[in-house]
């Protein structure tokens, strides 16, 4: 009644008398406001580019974050010393840090490398973002004094920094962390502590007390050196990761643990990211699970210095401009790739991974498909620095290197022959819609070490293979699969974790390779915490794991099979000391360096042994791929794509969402996207119709009746 | 009635003890809190990480019964269920085991969503759907029953999924009516008048049977034919006398659906990007968030039985025969 009144009293202020007609035009308004923009309410001016995010922001705390979806944020608002290079994943440039420092090596009386310092000199005139945190709001200047605190946090043990452990070449680095656990569990028995159990150790002073960092020299207001215990060059590669960047220690204070919410602004270090960086985040539309926005930091210091970071990288085709040229980033959370995929299409979003799903819509082969080009759209295929991988356990009395001599050997065989069996190439076509490379080896494209000729010998190329596999499994004591204990096909258990229908049909392809050679694989299914405790507690004999590279050296994947390493990365126990001894050799080498060395042969002399990193590098992968403690699948492969109004959108294996180097011709994006979203008004017209012609029968006979 | 809100109330402590024991007992069965800890710390986290985080969030302690304890109070009371328990009933939730935010904060960032999308949906296609029944009561045996029931079983017989990837691709990606998703706080309904659109339409099959069952059993009764007789016109004996005998099963129907309003639509939430407590749950399952997982159980069984409660209370309103003892 109330809302007849309304609309009857709003029809005659609009002087209409109809109430009914009113109504109509009502419904009519409000269908025609009705759009698909899903930026209603977004400021139109200036350049934004949106974008997505699945999984909510988890901590942005950059000494413990070591997700890729916390990176995308950390990398536009702290910046490390030096950082890689855009268009060379292999190169690093500087970025606070004036230049890229040579290690300068000592050695002891002894020949032996007794300490090696990295020089940094910073820039100077970087400051921090203003923040409540500073005195009077305004962001203060960086210095060297906040890399020495940024470097102690890390040693700190309750930073729980996940690099720890390949920091530890910083000399004096864990004693350090011990004095400060040390000290903070006196004062945390101390009177402040007794009275108050929320009081806060500020860790500023903490550090103070605790001394100094031996691994870390102030030279002067913009300088410091860096001092490691022994050679380790792969030290500039974590340090291009954001888990020392320039941190001030007043924000790590001022929004400590202890602090309460009281508004979706964020109040602890772990979501207030106060850093130096080309953005910052804008607090008052930060809904981590929702939508994030950065915004440009006008403070910036690259907007004034030319440096390698701050000035697009210029190639013969591409012109070199100042970076940051977005006024805004937009995340918005799509936990649906399908959606994602859609908005996309219509052109909301700017940027999106192909979904699997849509490969055949989207490519013809390799290529996008027509459409897609005459849309405009854009493709870049990128192979991730990762691998896939079916992993054995080596300790395994059927599959494993074990005490029995003869027997280890015979179950290398048989590892040999199920890696011959399986069709890697072919499980990609079908299975991935050729969103993989078939890896011969650990190492992927991009790593130095990464062989395009190598072929693995135990690795599937055509039927043969499987004549070969039948060869070695009658060598294995296996002839036609059958276990000669059993009488029957020999039965292996393959451990996997099931997230969904899809994934039963991947592992079945392996199990169907295997069965051509006799060896019946039963799959054991697992919920992914299952599944990982199966693997941590070597309660499998194969299982299924991929690992991706923090940096691209090749030590960060054939370390995953160093004997020490178990129980992880190291999942498959996996002992073999001549690896080993060329994995320690190669460790701490540079690319192309040559290293010399002592063994004993056979009759117990000394001999003089030299090899390069690459040597070394191939010497690693032989054995492995003769031990074959692991089945290689296939590297990733994924295809960005992007609209034609996105610039200098370019593949980078560890600059996982690089968006500070885009650029975008928003007029292109309004006028493309206001052409492809046209409303259909039809549909309703039809549907109204439709109605009309259902109901009048049984309307007329009603009235009929009635009357 | 007093006395029997109280019996009611006090069953309600041995179901919440349940569901939260039912809960403990699954999730540390396929999980554990070291799992729970990687979850948070990444893949590549050192054991010591995992084991500090641990201790920090007290999962060091055995689930159910500590052996190690010297008392029988403190082997019951040093477990992880026990500390739980004891802070669900001061209904403290503490911090996300996931990203160490308030859990009530994001219990009230999420309802407010949650309670815009679901309210109309349960509303409207109630009334839909009701009005539809009357229709098919009202035209029995014609056409228009027949194909109420057609497209009632047909609509029962799609699985919601399927609603809401056709929706999305009909009147967004086709005929750009509605936004694919989204959400903004300044423009809910703009952003949530599809997934109403589609959860209406998900809704009406079913209960759309249901409501003709229990319509065209009352169009049958004395009571219609008396008033037909008395000359009584359709609509006052559909609205008046029909609606209101079959007010029960519409009551009891409709109240059971209330925990879900706050709960949410777990699809709906997740394809439109509703920041809801649906969507939570279903993140918090998927992050291995015990913390959350357990708040929120214990929210849905408290509103669960409430319904319940309400449900029973609400019989006396509608039906003076109807006592509670």
């Amino acid at each position: 009644m109330q809302l007849a009144k309304t609309l009857s009293y709003s029809a005659k202020m609009l002087s209409i008398n109809d109430t009914k007609i009113f109504l109509v035009s009502l419904i009519y308004g409000l269908f025609m406001s009705c759009s698909n923009n899903p930026y209603p309410n977004e400021e139109q001016k200036g350049k934004a580019l949106y974008t997505t995010f699945k999984s909510a922001v988890k901590n942005l705390d950059p000494q413990q974050s070591y997700t890729m979806v916390d990176l995308a944020y950390l990398r536009l608002c702290y910046e490390p010393l030096v950082d890689y290079h855009y268009l060379d994943s292999q190169k690093l440039v500087p970025a606070l840090a004036k230049t890229i420092p040579e290690p300068q090596i000592s050695k002891d009386k002894d020949g032996k490398v007794s300490e090696v310092r990295y020089s940094f000199s910073l820039r100077q005139g970087v400051h921090f973002i203003d923040d409540a945190c500073f005195e009077e709001g305004k962001g203060r200047e960086l210095t060297a004094y906040d890399f020495e605190y940024a470097f102690k946090r890390v040693a700190d043990p309750a930073t729980n920094c996940p690099i720890y452990d390949s920091l530890s070449f910083i000399k004096g680095f864990k004693d350090f962390g011990k004095q400060v656990s040390i000290l903070r569990d006196m004062k945390k028995a101390g009177k402040e502590f007794q009275q108050n159990t929320e009081a806060y150790i500020n860790t500023a002073k903490l550090y103070k007390d605790a001394g100094n960092l031996p691994g870390l020299e102030v030279t002067g207001k913009y300088s410091f050196d860096l001092i490691l215990s022994d050679k380790y060059p792969q030290i500039l590669y974590w340090l291009a990761m954001r888990f020392v960047p320039a941190i001030a220690h007043e924000a790590v204070d001022y929004y400590h643990p202890e602090k309460i919410m009281k508004s979706n602004e964020p109040v602890n270090f772990n979501l207030r990211a106060v850093g130096t960086g080309p953005y910052k985040f804008l607090w008052s539309e930060f809904r981590k699970s929702q939508k994030v926005t950065m915004v440009k930091n006008q403070q910036w210091w690259g907007q004034k210095v030319k440096s390698p970071i701050s000035i697009f990288p210029a190639k013969k085709t591409v012109d070199a401009r100042p970076i940051a040229q977005m006024d805004r980033i937009v995340w918005y959370k799509e936990s649906e790739s399908l959606t994602k995929f859609n908005k996309f299409m219509q052109g909301y979003y700017d940027v999106n991974i192909l979904p699997p799903e849509k490969v055949n819509e989207a490519l013809a082969g390799q290529e996008l498909t027509e459409d897609m080009k005459d849309r405009g759209i854009k493709m870049n295929k990128s192979v991730e620095l990762s691998i896939r991988y079916i992993g054995f356990n080596m300790q395994d009395n059927t599959v494993g290197s074990i005490e029995d001599k003869e027997q280890s050997v015979r179950n290398k065989k048989l590892r040999q022959a199920l890696n011959l069996a399986l069709n890697s190439e072919e499980f990609i076509r079908v299975h991935l819609k050729g969103m993989g490379i078939n890896a011969q080896s650990p190492l992927p494209p991009g790593i130095n070490g990464y062989d395009p000729d190598y072929k693995n010998p135990f690795k599937y190329t055509d039927d043969s293979s499987l004549d070969k596999a039948r060869q070695l499994l009658v060598e294995a004591g296996y002839k036609d699969g059958i276990d000669p204990k059993t009488g029957k096909p020999l039965e292996l258990s393959f451990t996997v974790a099931i997230k969904s229908a899809e994934d039963e049909n991947l592992y079945q392809f392996f199990i169907d390779c295997w069965q051509q050679i006799g060896i019946n694989v039963k799959l054991d299914k697992n919920e992914f915490n299952q599944f990982q405790k199966k693997v941590y507690g070597m309660n499998y004999q194969m299982y299924y794991w991929s690992w991706a590279a923090d940096y691209p050296d090749p030590e960060n994947f054939l370390f995953i099979l160093y004997s020490k390493n178990f129980p992880t990365p190291n999942h498959s126990e996996f002992n073999n000391s001549e690896y080993d001894k060329y994995f320690k050799l190669m460790e701490t080498m540079a690319d192309g360096e040559t290293r010399t060395w002592q063994e004993k042969d056979s009759q117990g002399n000394t001999i003089v042994k030299k090899a390069t990193r690459e040597e070394l590098i191939r010497k690693c992968i032989d054995i492995f791929a003769e031990e074959t403690p692991w089945i290689m699948v296939y590297h990733d492969v994924y295809f960005q794509l992007y609209h034609d109004w996105v610039k200098d959108v370019k593949n980078h294996p560890l600059f996982t969402y690089p968006y500070h180097y885009y650029d975008i011709d928003t007029e292109r994006r309004q006028s493309k996207r206001a052409e492809w979203n046209q409303k259909s008004i039809w549909p309703l017209y039809a549907l109204s119709f439709g109605f009309l012609i259902f109901i009048s029968p049984a309307l007329l006979t009603y009235y009929r009746e009635r009357n | 009635m007093s006395a029997y809100i109280f019996r009611k109330t006090l069953v309600t402590l041995p179901v919440l003890f349940g569901t939260q024991l039912l809960l403990f007992l699954i999730f540390f069965t396929v999980s554990s809190p070291t799992d729970i800890a990687r979850r948070v710390k990444g893949p590549k986290a050192k054991e010591e990480v995992l084991q500090r985080w641990i201790a920090e969030k007290g999962y060091d302690k055995p689930v159910f019964y500590n052996s190690q304890a010297t008392s029988l109070k403190t082997k019951v009371q040093d477990t992880i269920f026990f500390s739980y328990i004891s802070k669900l009933c001061t209904f403290s939730f503490g911090k996300s085991d996931y990203d160490d935010q308030p859990i009530w904060w994001k219990l009230k960032d999420g309802v407010g969503p949650s309670l815009f999308l679901t309210i109309p949906i349960i509303f409207a296609s109630l009334l839909i759907s009701i009005f539809i029944s009357m229709l098919a009561a009202m035209f029995r045996d014609t056409y228009i029953d027949r194909s109420t029931v057609i497209f009632s079983v047909t609509a029962m017989s799609v699985v919601y999924f399927l609603y809401i990837v056709a929706g999305q691709f009909l009147f967004s990606v086709q005929f750009k009516w509605f936004p694919v998703s989204g959400w903004s706080d300044e423009y809910k309904l703009y952003f949530a008048a599809l997934p109403i659109l589609i959860g209406c339409i998900a809704n009406i099959g079913e209960s759309t049977r249901f409501y003709r069952t229990i319509m065209l059993n009352e169009i049958h009764a004395d009571y219609i034919r008396t008033a037909r007789a008395e000359g009584l016109g359709d609509l006052t004996i559909l609205f008046k006398h029909l609606l209101r005998n079959a007010m029960i099963p519409i009551l009891t129907r409709v109240i059971m659906l209330l925990p879900y309003m706050f709960t949410g639509s777990l699809l709906l939430e997740s394809f439109f990007g509703i920041p809801g407590l649906g969507r939570l749950t279903v993140d918090a399952i998927n992050f291995n968030d015990f913390s959350t997982i357990s708040a929120v159980v214990y929210l849905s069984a408290i509103l669960y039985i409430a319904a319940n409660l309400i449900n029973d209370l609400s019989y006396t309103v509608v039906d003076p025969r109807v006592r509670l003892s």
